[in-house]
């Protein structure tokens, strides 16, 4: 194979087993790789009755096709599964330097199933992969354990580690690649923590790849490697991060404050944007793996309540999760709020959701100090953030720790209180911090039927809708006005299939709007031999996307799970855009129909999965008819 | 007639905040134009924290914000 190895890793704790496997090379040109090519996997092999967070729970981690190259952008992973905040499909996607070493170690993935009998860590060494008993690491941040491990085995083991929140199936806990790059979302670190699995570590002793034709890759990447680095975005991003606009955001409406409450604050615009953290507290710029752009940033604040060494620094979702959406324009705190959340292995997202919703209840009366066990939950208030809750909720500990643990929409009902209209979340799923009443009203559509539940990078909608990229080859070549319904739903359709090719691909979306769709066509025959033209490419996009849906209808979710809570689709209160309505149904209803959808059951219909090669797959969910 | 610009996040970097001349029927698509801003910026004008339409004509003394689509994921 290309590329791709074909070759995956197999463990199974329960049995202490590691076994090889070679994939047909049809799985891969049907979908694509990453977490299409885990979907697939997980349809095939899943357990759809099992909790996950239980043994038979399958932990899928994915690279994509490109996963080594010198190439900028292209070397993230996928993890996946079901999801144990919400209950469905969840994958998660992470940069920096996991996916190229276990490319290069002869992987494309590896599917962990049953529980260690106690806390282990994974090895893998080239052909050499052990399951180690490990509990020295257990109980350890994700800081000193990275430390521990590559102090113990070298620094240029790679590292993939889970925090106390993970050994404490915290439901959105996160899986953290050398202590700064996060598979953030849909809580997979718990599903680590669950199988007593504290660490995997890869070195790979070379870093050969086999590429169907190196020649025809050579010359687009050093086409495309120049064209992204010198882009007009990249040269934001390395600047001043992704928070580089944020104040830009606030004035358009964009920016979610105190539970999406608000949308305008402008001082905050002035205090928690990118330029400032440049100003403050940057010391470094980072990259993942072979990236020009350098989005990364670390911090350090030197002194005051919030003092942090130098260490990982927040990135837009985060200075707003663990700021604005929770009341606070402390962009010191929030620097220390993002590291503690790092290290206690928490996703900021998730926690600044429930977190915010749970400063609504208090403010409500909908919870009280008997809820919280005596702790305030103040707006803005970060020093109870940092030193209480955020421990709380990773060590499950006290009652609001115990109310927090599991995400908002669970926290919501535990409640017995209307409190689930306030809750800002999709299928479970806390929303994240672009809000489409400013932001865009595709992303409204985008949040509400991606299969993991509302994601801003299921889908490039978001940049779309800005006017950031153009595809005329697939028939996206106008531009969008974002606070309309006009044009969503068909953008969508191309959306989710480009979406589904990134997320699949594991390449970074900040990179690859730069890619033209001869680009992407060019890479995936020239690297993988795929042999596709753009519409096999397409229609592999929109197979994943179809496929993550099947798995969700398995899992009982159905078109009405396509939704979001009516806190995001009231009109604004205030701000740019005050008073104005979504019109989510009419563009949901539209999407369907476009995409050959069910409207009851939220699948494709018979006739559309055959029409893509998946008659197989349509006799399993459309048995009756 | 002048109106008062104010360039708002990533658009500081390529304007200062200041007063501009402009006639009296110029539109905000066309003062978009006139900034010279790398085109892969898509520029909204916003008046009094609400969008305008690029077909919007100014009256004296209106302060301008001049912001940038781009976000950050
Ligand atoms: S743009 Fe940022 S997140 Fe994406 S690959 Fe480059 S450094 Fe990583």
């Amino acid at each position: 194979m290309n590329g791709n190895t074909g070759k995956i890793i197999n463990v199974d704790l329960d049995k202490g087993s590691i076994e090889t496997e070679i994939l047909p090379e049809e799985y891969y040109t049907k979908y694509i790789g990453g977490s299409g090519l885990a979907a697939k996997l997980f349809w095939e092999r899943g357990n759809i009755s099992a909790d996950p967070l239980s043994p038979e729970a399958m932990l899928i981690f994915m690279n994509g096709p490109f996963a080594g190259l010198r190439l900028s952008g292209a070397s993230r992973n996928s993890v996946a599964g079901r999801s144990p905040l919400t209950g469905n499909w969840g994958d998660s996607s992470c940069g920096g330097y996991f996916a190229p070493e276990l490319r290069y170690a002869g992987y494309d993935g590896i599917i962990i199933k049953g529980k260690a009998g106690k806390p282990s860590i994974m090895l893998i060494e080239d052909e050499k992969i052990n399951i180690l008993p490990a509990p020295e690491y257990w109980g350890k941040g994700t800081d000193e354990a990275n430390r521990a491990i590559k102090e113990k085995y070298g620094k240029n083991y790679r590292t993939l580690i889970i925090g106390p929140a993970g050994e404490n199936l915290v439901k959105y806990a996160i899986i953290l690649n050398e202590g700064h790059h996060a598979f953030g979302r849909a809580g997979f670190g718990a599903v680590m923590g669950s199988k007593n699995l504290k660490a995997i570590v890869v070195k790979a002793s070379g870093k050969n790849m086999k590429l169907a034709d190196p020649e025809k890759y050579e010359e687009l990447r050093a086409e495309l490697n120049p064209k992204i680095k010198e882009a007009l975005a990249s040269d934001v991003m390395r600047e001043n991060g992704t928070a580089a606009n944020l104040e830009g955001g606030v004035v358009s409406g964009d920016v979610p404050i105190k539970n999406f409450t608000s949308n305008y604050w402008e001082e905050m615009g002035q205090e928690l944007n990118g330029g400032i953290l440049t100003e403050k507290y940057l010391t470094k710029r980072r990259a993942c793996a072979y990236c020009s752009i350098a989005c990364k940033r670390v911090v350090e604040v030197k002194e005051g309540p919030y003092a942090i060494p130098e260490g990982p620094g927040p990135e837009y979702e985060t200075i707003t999760a663990l700021g604005s959406l929770i009341g606070s324009m402390d962009l010191a705190a929030v620097c220390k709020a993002g590291r503690v959340c790092n290290d206690l292995g928490i996703d900021t997202i998730s926690a600044g959701g429930t977190i915010a919703w749970a400063m609504e209840a208090f403010e409500r009366g909908d919870i009280t100090e008997k809820d919280t066990g005596g702790i305030k939950l103040l707006w803005g208030d970060m020093a109870t953030v940092i030193d209480k809750i955020l421990p709380e909720i990773a060590a499950r500990k006290g009652s609001l720790g115990m109310l927090l643990a599991e995400g908002s929409l669970s926290a919501a009902v535990k409640t017995e209180k209307d409190t689930i209209n306030y809750t800002v979340q999709s299928k479970g799923l806390e929303v994240p911090m672009h809000d489409p009443r400013g932001g865009g009203h595709g992303l409204a559509l985008a949040y509400a039927v991606s299969p993991r539940g509302a994601c801003h990078v299921a889908s490039p909608m978001l940049f779309m809708e800005m006017g950031a990229c153009f595809y005329p080859e697939i028939g996206f070549e106008y531009e969008l006005e974002p606070m309309t319904d006009e044009n969503k739903a068909e953008t969508a359709v191309i959306a989710v299939a480009l979406g589904a090719i990134e997320n699949s691909a594991c390449f970074c979306q900040f990179a690859d709007r730069e890619i033209a769709i001869p680009e992407w066509v060019g890479l995936f025959n020239s690297v993988a031999g795929y042999n596709w033209d753009a519409p096999d490419m397409m229609k592999a996009g929109t197979r994943v996307f179809y496929l993550k849906r099947l798995i969700n209808y398995l899992f009982g979710r159905t078109a009405k799970d396509d939704a979001l809570t009516p806190r995001i689709l009231e009109p604004a209160r205030d701000g740019e855009p005050e008073g104005v309505v979504i019109n989510f149904e009419g563009m949901k209803n539209k999407f369907y129909e476009l995409m050959g959808m069910d409207p009851v059951k939220g699948i494709p219909s018979r006739k559309k999965l055959e029409e893509y090669g998946m008659g197989v797959e349509a006799k399993k969910v459309w048995r009756e008819t | 007639m002048k109106v008062y610009l104010v360039p708002v996040g990533i658009i500081k970097k390529y304007m200062k905040e200041r007063d501009l001349d402009i006639e009296a029927d110029l539109t905000a698509g066309t003062l978009i134009e006139r900034l010279n801003l790398p085109d892969k910026l898509k520029i909204i004008c916003f008046l009094n924290g609400k969008r305008i339409d690029p077909g919007h004509r100014f009256t004296e003394g209106d302060v301008v914000k001049i912001v940038s689509t781009f976000a950050g994921g």
